[in-house]
């Protein structure tokens, strides 16, 4: 991964954040036991991070919340970008009347806003997280699909890859030598930018009562939950929060650190060889 | 018979020391056509980089380009930059990349009227119109940005930009490269055109057919250093290196005969490179 | 599956093609029309015209890459357009092509040699799979066209626009082609760099009985080089 400071610093922070999670999977207790006599106590030997409205470890519930998160935004970002990848080297692999149809369905679907549908289909199914990944992946693959495609329509004439299609190369093999390659760099950006979003995403409705059944612990209905206690214990709001903010804020350094790379890659690249003499 | 501009032993050394150009001299007359030829890896595209100072910082010069009463490598990088459009004006390879995509040619050219030579807004606009109308460039066409013209019109477009700007010394970097029979017809005839409206021109370019039929002076490069220099028509047609007579027989014109390894092989030999 | 060819089949035959594209106004812009020519192998057969008329456009359809709106490419007599597809296959790496750019010629991650390794991996040419004959096969290219070992070591951006025209020949002579287009190959190049490389295109298909469409903007140059040229003009 080509690097540069600010990819640099983005790594720096996801690496403490996932030390700093996994830290507290580590001497955290069981985020699942309640236990009412010990409510919204301050930071113990027992409970490093104080308990929450339900007595149970507040650590332990950032740190499995905290997985949670990542992991499920992760499910999503990677489904819609293989989705999306999947279908653009289907249109172009077969032909005129696949890539209309195909277009015409991205257009379809770009018409749905995410957080909408999922409301819409977390309400008809029981507000399950099963509900809210289908509506983000089903409305996060098209942006996949239209840069990929675009990549690819430019590709497919470089002749590189036009020499491997007179040599007669199998068509997946070609994909795989020299197509994804190229693809990679610039969708992974957006998936790393996509990955923050989506963190977001899915907190939000996770503050929205969608999402995660309780009692598995999710960032953003942990904020929800802590608002009432704010007063007293404003943590069960602030930690949350802080830690949301503090991944995307990575994520998007790390996405857009390779913006950054990608122009000084191509700047360099095209520079005459000879150019020293 | 005014200098325009000299080059006074000119060497540039990359990060190691090793010299890519070596005491290069020469200089051009005011109103003239210098043309710098050479293959890839000769040294042309940086002295020219040397004169307008856009040398890669890595890269350090020695020697002196006296210009207008002053050293070039002698002034601080702003000095140079601001240079830029009033004594030197640079013309890269592609007319597109020269001009602004988002202003209208006519504006562009006003603003060389009116910014760089100070002209007022009115005299600026009826000077426009004329510069635009003498090269073939209707009102409605001049209005237009430039993607939206032809590749020919957006030539003219940049021989405008060219011809209002107040600067005297105009550097081509590779004109015609890539470019078929006709495109070349029309650079030629932009390079005419510059000439007859006195400006100089420093020219670097692979292809020898420019200063064949331009005239001028031609300096042929090698390896860093200068093989040959003199009027373009009398080095061209009686060269006295053998280095200039391969580059010429490579000519399709001429046989299209791929200049020999020995060749090479002596002129490295001969000049220590 | 080797298909019979005797010294008096046309490798490559256009009949009767015609192709326009339109514009984005919608304007309909006729790039030929009911054109048709055959090319003997070993031949060489220039093609100018000015941008954007079509030259490349025609190369691409006699190399089954672009359909044409009329008319039929005949591959060793046979119609390219009801071709089985196994015999397609059979005949798809003997029909090649030389590009204008050879910086873009080549897969910029890979190195020289990984890429004519995977060429042959992967390309038709069964008899030639084995690695120590490619091998040896791309040695001796190598070698007559004063291409030095060390440069397979190299990757694209490390060699320049002479080297890697050549190459790219190599490359393309490796698969025994019938026909070869060779869409402007050097006019990237330095003068003395396109003698060589012209010259050395033409001289090697000559030997082995390549037929070339040899497309080009430079009359002199197609001239020297061509035994007919065909000239594409706007209609």
């Amino acid at each position: 991964m080509p690097m540069n400071s600010e990819r640099r610093g983005a790594l720096l922070l996801l690496a403490s954040l996932g030390a700093f999670l996994v830290l507290l999977f580590w001497i955290s207790g069981d985020p699942f036991t309640q236990n009412l006599m010990e409510r919204l106590k301050e930071s113990s030997r027992e409970h490093l991070l104080g308990t929450d409205h339900l007595g149970r470890d507040f650590g332990a519930r950032l740190a499995r919340g905290g997985r949670n998160s990542i992991f499920l935004s992760a499910l999503c970002v990677f489904a819609s970008g293989m989705i999306g990848t999947g279908l653009a080297l289907l249109a172009l692999g077969k032909g005129k009347k696949t890539e209309t149809f195909l277009l015409f369905l991205t257009d379809t679907v770009m018409a749905f806003p995410g957080i909408v549908l999922a409301l819409v289909l977390g309400s008809l199914t029981g507000g399950g997280i099963s509900g809210v990944i289908i509506a983000l992946v089903f409305t996060g693959w098209p942006q996949y699909f239209r840069m990929a495609r675009s990549l690819l329509k430019k590709l497919w004439e470089t002749p590189f890859v036009e020499a491997g299609r007179l040599a007669g190369f199998p068509l997946p093999v070609l994909f795989w030598k020299y197509v994804i390659p190229e693809l990679l760099p610039t969708l992974g950006t957006m998936a790393s930018l996509g990955w923050g979003k989506t963190i977001l995403e899915i907190s939000s409705l996770g503050f929205l009562g969608i999402g995660l059944a309780p009692p598995e612990p999710e960032l953003g209905a942990m904020i929800s939950q802590g608002l009432t206690y704010m007063r007293s214990t404003p943590r069960l709001v602030l930690m949350p929060g802080i830690l949301i903010s503090l991944f995307v804020l990575a994520l998007l350094l790390l996405g857009r650190g390779g913006t950054h790379t990608k122009v000084s890659k191509e700047m360099f690249s095209h520079e005459d060889p000879s150019c020293n003499k | 018979m005014k200098t325009l501009l000299a080059i006074n032993d000119l060497s540039i050394f990359d990060e190691a020391g090793l010299p890519l150009v070596r005491d290069i001299s020469f200089s051009i007359v005011e109103g003239s056509a210098l043309f710098l030829v050479g293959e890839t890896g000769c040294g042309k595209t940086l002295i020219s980089q040397a004169v307008a100072g856009t040398l890669p910082p890595r890269l350090t010069p020695r020697g002196s380009i006296p210009f207008r009463g002053r050293d070039l490598l002698k002034m601080p990088q702003k000095e140079r930059e601001a240079l830029w459009g009033r004594d030197i004006f640079l013309l890269p390879q592609e007319p597109f990349s020269a001009l602004n995509p988002v202003l209208s040619v006519h504006r562009q050219v006003r603003e060389i009227f009116s910014r760089v030579r100070g002209e007022k807004k009115s005299t600026s606009r009826e000077k426009t119109h004329r510069l635009f109308a003498s090269l073939g460039i209707s009102r409605e066409a001049s209005f237009e940005e430039p993607r939206k013209l032809s590749g020919g019109m957006a030539q003219r477009a940049l021989l405008a930009t060219a011809l209002a700007s107040p600067a005297p010394l105009v550097l081509l970097d590779e004109p015609t490269k890539g470019l078929d029979s006709s495109s070349k017809e029309s650079i030629l005839l932009l390079i005419k055109s510059l000439l007859e409206n006195r400006k100089t021109l420093l020219c670097i370019t692979h292809d020898l057919s420019i200063p064949l039929e331009i005239g001028g002076d031609t300096g042929v490069l090698f390896g860093g250093l200068l093989v040959e220099f003199g009027k373009s028509r009398e080095l061209l047609s009686h060269p006295s290196s053998p280095y200039t007579r391969g580059l010429l027989n490579a000519l399709p014109e001429r046989g299209l005969h791929p200049i020999p390894e020995e060749l090479i092989q002596h002129m490295e030999r001969a000049w220590n490179l | 599956m080797e298909p019979l060819i005797s010294p008096q089949t046309p490798p490559i035959e256009a009949v009767n093609i015609s192709k326009s594209f339109f514009r984005k106004d919608g304007s309909q812009v006729v790039l030929f029309r009911h054109l048709s020519l055959s090319i003997a192998p070993g031949e060489i057969l220039g093609l100018m015209g000015a941008s954007g008329q079509g030259k490349s456009s025609l190369g691409n359809i006699l190399l089954g890459l672009l359909s044409p709106e009329e008319g039929k490419i005949l591959w060793q007599k046979k119609s390219l357009k009801g071709l089985p597809p196994e015999e397609y296959r059979c005949l798809r790496p003997r029909y090649q092509k030389v590009y204008q750019d050879p910086s873009a010629s080549f897969f910029p991650g890979h190195t020289l040699y990984r890429t004519f390794q995977d060429f042959f991996r992967w390309g038709r040419r069964p008899e030639l799979s084995r690695k120590e004959e490619w091998e040896s096969s791309l040695r001796k290219g190598m070698e007559q066209a004063a291409l030095s070992e060390k440069l397979l070591q190299r990757y694209p951006w490390q060699l320049s626009g002479g080297e890697l025209q050549r190459f790219a020949l190599l490359r393309a002579l490796l698969f025994d082609p019938f026909f070869l287009v060779a869409d402007e190959p050097t006019s990237r190049l330095d003068a003395s760099v396109q003698a060589r490389v012209a010259r050395f295109l033409t001289e090697e298909a000559r030997k082995r009985g390549v037929a070339v469409l040899f497309i080009s903007h430079h009359q002199a140059l197609l001239e020297v080089l061509c035994s007919r040229i065909l000239q594409l003009r706007e209609k």
